[in-house]
């Protein structure tokens, strides 16, 4: 859109979300499990805002066991600077910029418990589907849930 | 009428005990922590007691709670869980929504006094977010802290009071507003009427409680009015075998007491 020639507003007034931004990495995070689960675990970041506090909330969703949500940890930062943010996991771990996050994130993604979750996920999911297919509803191995 | 009770129930043998105690009190939900057997053999367990109709709503992964209901299963849904918390949505008949929030939170063995509240701000945080506009919670579970600690009390914790009235209102501190919760558990501090001082016991150094009361429910000011605040007891024994023991607890059964109260909410219970 042209701005009108009175207009003294800048051209690049409206600013695209900034790539380096805690809830940008975790989105494109979110966005990279998927494929390596074939779309049996997906994760979805939930923002929410309290006071001048930001909440991001990594959660891994199951879309065979009738959208079952596990959150996996939550980031926290203010709102303006984005930086140092909290991780609230197993500990809380406070980053200080985006390649302390990042180095934090690849931690909390390798480590045995996240590991195990996803594993619990994936074959919950994949016995769901075979009760599917056989007709008789998305009922987990072990027990009705 | 909805009966809810909750266990830290530690041994093998607490499987039993814990199917008699749905059993006699005709609990409607029955949720367990730091067990050493899963949701299947507890549902075997009520179903050899004669407790039918419960299915299992336990955590797919993460957490140690164990989550069972009779509630039809339209009734009760899952919302989200978490290591240390699992959100379920009890709906009543008259089609309004309680959050039902179980927790089981770090224990005292591992973590300071300020780790434990710091978790306490950040699980209040959690439930907060799935709250509904009338803020119909009901909080229960091991906080592992006793009602009078900070993790409890504070504005921005748990904020759980003992008194009514002080509930009625929400309390602004600097620009944050915080939304208090009734804790009944107050009013089971001390061996009134013989009944156990606390929940869970342990003695040791110069500063000794002896009884804890670690195992607690909290409720909303909007459902105060349908709890049935007679109900709230720490049980002693399944009717069969005691939970107490020369040294306190029954550590053969579980090193924590169960809890059970009632709610006047009219559900739709399975067949």
């Amino acid at each position: 859109m042209r701005k009108s020639p009175n207009s003294l507003w800048p051209e690049d007034l409206v600013m695209t979300a900034d790539p380096r931004s805690p809830k940008s990495i975790l989105e494109e995070q979110a966005a990279a499990l998927a494929p390596l689960t074939h779309n049996k675990v997906i994760a979805t970041v939930v923002a929410s805002s309290q006071s001048t506090w930001v909440t991001l909330d990594f959660v891994l969703v199951a879309p065979a066991l009738n959208n079952y949500r596990y959150k996996l940890f939550k980031v926290r930062h203010k709102l303006h600077p984005e930086y140092p943010a909290e991780i609230v996991w197993d500990a809380n771990l406070t980053v200080k910029d985006e390649d302390s996050l990042r180095e934090r994130l690849a931690k909390i993604f390798r480590a045995e418990t996240t590991s195990r979750v996803l594993s619990e996920l994936m074959a919950y999911g994949t016995a769901a589907n075979v009760e599917e297919e056989s007709s008789e509803g998305p009922v987990p191995p072990s027990s009705p849930r | 009428m909805l009966t809810i009770s909750f266990w830290n129930a530690k041994q093998k043998a607490a499987c039993e005990s814990a199917a008699r105690l749905v059993r006699s009190h005709e609990a409607d939900i029955l949720i367990l922590a730091e067990c050493p057997f899963d949701d299947a053999e507890m549902l075997e367990a009520l179903h050899a007691v004669g407790s039918h109709g419960f299915w299992s709503s336990t955590p797919f992964t993460g957490s140690d709670l164990i989550i069972l209901t009779r509630l039809l299963r339209g009734s009760f849904g899952m919302v989200q869980d978490m290591s240390r918390l699992a959100l379920r949505e009890i709906r009543c008949r008259d089609g309004s929504r309680i959050l039902l929030a179980m927790v089981h939170l770090m224990s005292k063995m591992w973590r300071t006094h300020n780790d434990q509240r710091k978790a306490a701000e950040d699980v209040i945080g959690d439930i907060v977010s799935h709250e509904g506009q009338d803020r119909k919670t009901i909080i229960v579970g091991d906080f592992n802290m006793n009602p009078f600690e900070e993790g409890m009390v504070n504005a921005n914790a748990f904020h759980a009071l003992k008194s009514r009235k002080e509930v009625r209102m929400n309390r602004q501190i600097d620009r944050t507003v915080y939304t208090p919760f009734y804790n009944p558990t107050w009013g089971l501090l001390g061996d009134r009427g013989g009944r156990p001082p606390g929940t869970f016991r342990r003695v040791g150094g110069v500063y000794c409680l002896f009884w804890n009361l670690f195992d607690q429910v909290l409720l909303r000011e909007g459902l105060i009015g349908c709890f049935d605040e007679d109900s709230l007891r720490i049980l002693k024994d399944d009717g069969q075998i005691s939970f107490l023991g020369r040294a306190g607890v029954n550590r053969r059964i579980s090193d924590h007491l169960p809890i059970m109260f009632r709610m006047n909410l009219e559900v739709e219970i399975e067949d």
